[in-house]
């Protein structure tokens, strides 16, 4: 198991795919990138919060799509060329989720090490600190690293109006 | 041991559950005499006790042991078998699941009503019986495998075969590596055994230490004795194939150097259970043999129950059991000398042996080499006292596979190529359309490609329709539990009830079948308890004293129906009507016709059971019993015939992962309306629509009025526009509850494969799932019985209910 962990570590640590957000770079490890898609449109999903667009069909799967704006609560954008869907994956519960992020646009894949990330000072961003991994620096450009298991949580997703009190 | 045998467990636990029906169905059948059966019964306890030892279920394994002993002692006929003994051993069935269910949550002790079990087990093994006498020959003379026989045989059994005129002794030596060229003795002997009665008996001279043991080449040699009028000839050409590998000698004569061994009458039993470790100490049972063998002739018998699947096999482990019968006339001191370095190591039980009745299971004979040779041999035969050779060998083989050829396969893998299949079906038919569009451009090769897509249409279908019946288990699964609970139930009250099961091989959705089990046991304790009338009842009807219950499953179309038919006295109309108006489901002077009133038992909260036995007034109605059959995408129907017998009637879907849906338009989405709900569809008029206050709306159809929703502003995908006559209307049912459901546009009907929106999201009210239409996009499936219990509201269904009385008043 410990040496598993640390193999991940060396490959997941280092390899990360930026995106756009509000003239705001954002990292994800790339690893948990599945695809990246150009935005079409999605099916709308009645009694869900705005921020999820609706679902898409990848590959015979229902994958549901984020807004990332509107979940962080920024200003909307209607959608251009550049938008694009970054497909990921986050782990639930002990349940691999598979989930579309709706951005401005991709910008860069970087190799950044362990100890270019330092924890997020508080202030720094609008976002809740719980969705953020850490921040780093590269090329003298601040990239926000995401916590996309926090990010994606169910109770995340489901906000107030869950209601599954089926028998 | 380096592997986790935890992961085992799962499996384990589930073959266990498969052992525990079929003790439960043999014991059910068990008839004296019948050894078959109580063998089967027996096979099963022990490979759960040898799996539960082997995953340290001490619990299990002990009360099994007990159970497990009965049976010995039933089979080899030191005790009577007796419908209390049956009835013991099928509660221990109960308590041996139970006790699993304990030992998997880690609770590995014995509950006081299991030890209570377990001491009346070992009771019930100690009642010796007038029938112990003459067991000798029993098992062995019920045992249908014709190459399986005695090698101590009375008598005149020996003087038969002695002077019939067509015996052939025959000598088989094969080379060591037969085995690796793919021949099986078996077949060998099957072929001659088609000829006449065979006797085989093994020599295993030649087997080389454990140590020195190859498990691919065979060891063995064999002495065959065949009664049989046939020609050399005929035997020589069994052999035909494998002549160049073995030393064959064929002669004939009498049967004396099989049967001669007999003479020395005296000597011991010995049973041996050595414990797993035995050879981490060092030791080496055949040496042990070795030393035994010193003191006379020696038969060894192995016993294989405690050989787990080679994938859990140890092979330095010690899995097996020994019988040894010693013909000896030396004391029991000195066998016990023998063990004397191994005795905390190994179990021992000596007995004098009886000239007059040797046990049946002190036969050495065995017609079944391959166990001793050859892993991936099948089992060979049924009775466990007929298993081979001697030799430690054995340990390092895999416990015979299962007869049926099945493989276990995880339900994740069948979805997941259940997904895959589904997603070429949309492919193709991308594809399809694409080659339409092509049309106009007059290509030579457009007509090859339509041709190939056709084709590929084809073969998709064909492909999903395969794939679909992996998922597929027939439904004798469910079934196989009634026998048991008919049996338990009718007891219990008294009745003298005969169950027939047709249609067993029937097939269901795995996923279906799971869920169809709890109704089903429902609607059979009805029959049993209010359907079906005592024998004196019955008997002053006119009717036979036994009652009887028909489970008929057959597939109708793409649909399964399941029918539970009894012969009992049918519903009674008078009680449920007034128990209707009692409950205030019904109005004192409503006019229903005999069906309506039949149905009223599957209205919420009505039940007419007068005194709440334990049997089927467990607070659970029949409504239930509908809303869980519907869950399921099916529906049940009643017929019932006074003092002739009632039939419930359920019809299921063969599969939950397609469904036939009705394409609708919400807004701009599209949303599928499962076509097994559908009542029907229309255009509304003016007359139709009763406004209510609070912008509500009734439909007013068939001289009915049903509450109607609005689809596309209850989930907020569009401002609620004033209802147009005009508009269109479908109207559902769920539950026995209708209503209209608005839509803005009907499309096509089509099968759609069910995809959840669990996986990746969460459930979504109104909707049970997702599914993908031709062009890739999703569509969205209404959950009807849902919507219908959350946007019905109570005050809406109120005025629609009393509406209908109004006018029913006025008719």
């Amino acid at each position: 198991m410990a040496s598993e962990h640390t193999s991940g570590e060396l490959l997941s640590g280092e390899q990360y795919l930026s995106f756009m957000l509000d003239e705001e770079e954002y990292g994800v490890d790339i690893l948990r990138v599945q695809e990246v898609r150009g935005w079409t449109p999605v099916t709308r999903l009645p009694a869900s919060p705005s921020y999820i667009k609706g679902v898409l069909n990848l590959r015979g799967a229902i994958v549901p799509v984020v807004d990332l704006r509107e979940r962080f609560g920024f200003p909307t954008l209607p959608y251009g060329p550049t938008t694009v869907v970054v497909v990921v994956r986050a782990m639930q519960e002990d349940q691999e989720r598979v989930i579309g992020l709706v951005v401005d646009a991709v910008a860069e894949t970087y190799h950044i090490s362990a100890d270019q990330i330092r924890p997020a000072p508080r202030l720094d961003t609008a976002i809740r600190p719980d969705f953020i991994a850490g921040l780093a620096t590269v090329n003298e450009r601040m990239i926000v690293m995401l916590d996309l298991d926090h990010l994606l949580s169910a109770d995340e997703l489901a906000l107030d109006d869950v209601t599954t009190e089926d028998e | 041991m380096s592997v986790d045998l935890s992961q085992f467990i799962p499996g384990f636990l589930e073959e266990s559950d498969e052992g525990l029906q079929v003790m439960e169905t043999s014991l059910l059948a068990l008839a004296p005499g019948d050894n078959e059966t109580i063998n089967e019964v027996f096979r099963a306890a022990h490979s759960i006790k040898g799996g539960a030892g082997t995953f340290g279920f001490t619990g299990v394994a002990e009360f099994t042991h007990e159970a497990e002993t009965l049976l010995d002692a039933m089979r080899n006929g030191s005790v009577e078998v007796t419908s209390a003994r049956t009835q013991l051993l099928l509660q221990s069935v109960d308590i041996i699941r139970d006790l699993l269910d304990r030992a998997a949550g880690g609770d590995n002790a014995l509950p006081p009503e299991a030890q209570a079990l377990a001491s009346a087990l070992a009771q019930a093994q100690t009642d010796s019986s007038p029938a112990a006498s003459d067991s000798g020959d029993e098992p062995s003379a019920q045992t249908k495998e014709p190459s399986v026989q005695d090698t101590a045989p009375s008598a005149t059994q020996a003087d038969d075969l002695n002077t019939g005129s067509a015996i052939w002794q025959i000598s088989f030596k094969a080379d060591p590596s037969l085995l690796a060229t793919g021949n099986d003795p078996l077949f060998l002997f099957q072929a001659l055994a088609d000829l006449g009665p065979l006797r085989v008996q093994v020599l295993q001279d030649t087997l080389p230490a454990l140590s020195e043991l190859d498990p691919e080449q065979l060891y063995l040699q064999w002495q065959l004795q065949l009664d049989a009028d046939c020609s050399e000839a005929d035997i020589r050409e069994v052999f035909e194939w494998v002549e160049d590998d073995i030393e064959l000698e064929v002669s004939r004569g009498g049967a004396d150097d099989l049967s001669s061994a007999t003479d020395t009458a005296q000597g011991w039993q010995i049973r041996l259970h050595p414990s797993e470790d035995l050879l981490h100490t060092g030791n080496d049972p055949l040496l042990l043999f070795a030393s035994l063998a010193d003191l006379g002739r020696l038969d060894v018998q192995a016993h294989f129950e405690r050989l787990p699947d080679l994938a859990l096999l140890d092979p330095s482990a010690l899995y097996l059991d020994w019988s040894l019968t010693l013909y000896s006339e030396c004391d029991e001191a000195a066998i016990r000398e023998v063990f004397e370095w191994v005795e905390d190591e190994v179990e021992l039980e000596i007995q004098p042996l009886t000239p007059a009745a040797p046990e049946p299971e002190e036969e050495t004979i065995e017609a079944v080499p391959e166990t001793a040779a050859e892993p991936s041999a099948a089992e060979p035969s049924p009775a466990p006292q007929a298993a081979p050779a001697p030799r430690p060998a054995a340990t390092a083989k895999a416990k015979p596979a299962a007869r049926e050829s099945s493989i276990r396969v995880d339900t994740g893998k069948v979805d997941s190529l259940v997904d895959r299949v589904g997603e070429l079906v949309i492919t193709q038919a991308m594809l399809l359309e694409v080659s339409q569009a092509l049309e106009e451009l007059e290509h030579p090769a457009l007509e090859e490609l339509q041709k190939g897509l056709l084709q590929l249409e084809r073969n998709t279908r064909e492909l999903q329709e395969d794939v679909m019946r992996i998922r597929m288990l027939p439904i004798s699964f469910v079934f196989n539990r009634f026998p048991r609970l008919v049996h338990d139930v009718s007891q219990q009250l008294g009745k003298q009830v005969e169950l027939h099961l047709e249609g067993e091989h029937t097939e269901l959705d795995k996923t279906v079948l799971e869920k169809i089990g709890d109704p089903l046991v429902h609607l059979v304790r009805n029959g049993l308890d209010h359907g079906l009338e005592g024998p004196e009842e019955r008997q002053a009807a006119g009717k036979s004293a036994t009652g009887h219950l028909w489970l008929t499953a057959f597939q109708q179309g793409g649909s399964i129906l399941i029918e539970i038919r009894d012969d009992g006295r049918g519903l009674n109309r008078d009680r449920i009507r007034s128990k209707a108006i009692e409950r205030g489901l019904i109005d004192a002077q409503a006019q229903l016709s005999d069906q309506e009133v039949d149905e009223l038992i599957f209205l919420p909260g009505f039940s007419t059971a007068e005194q709440v036995s334990d049997l089927s007034g467990r607070g659970v109605g029949m409504d239930v019993v509908r809303r869980n059959i519907e869950s399921l995408g099916g529906s049940i129907e009643l017929l019932s015939n006074p003092g002739v017998g009632s039939c419930f009637t359920i019809r299921l879907p063969l599969t939950l992962a397609i469904m036939d849906g009705q394409l609708v338009r919400l807004d701009q989405d599209p949303y599928v309306i499962p076509l097994i709900s559908i009542v029907e569809t229309l255009q509304a008029t003016q007359a139709m629509l009763v406004s209510l206050a609070g912008n509500r709306c009734l439909l007013h159809f068939r001289d009915e009025y049903l509450p109607l929703l609005r689809l596309t502003s209850a989930f907020g995908l569009a401002q609620e526009q004033p209802l147009q006559p005009g508009c269109i209307v479908v109207v559902v049912e769920s539950g026995g509850q209708k209503a209209g459901l608005v839509v803005d546009e009907l499309m096509g009907q089509q099968q759609t494969v069910i995809k959840s929106l669990e996986q990746n999201y969460r459930r979504v009210q109104g909707l049970s799932g997702a599914t993908i239409l031709g062009d890739g996009s999703v569509a969205l499936i209404l959950d009807i019985a849902g919507l219908i219990s959350r946007n019905v509201d109570a005050d809406t269904a109120l005025i629609a209910r009393q509406k209908n009385e109004q006018q029913e008043a006025q008719a």
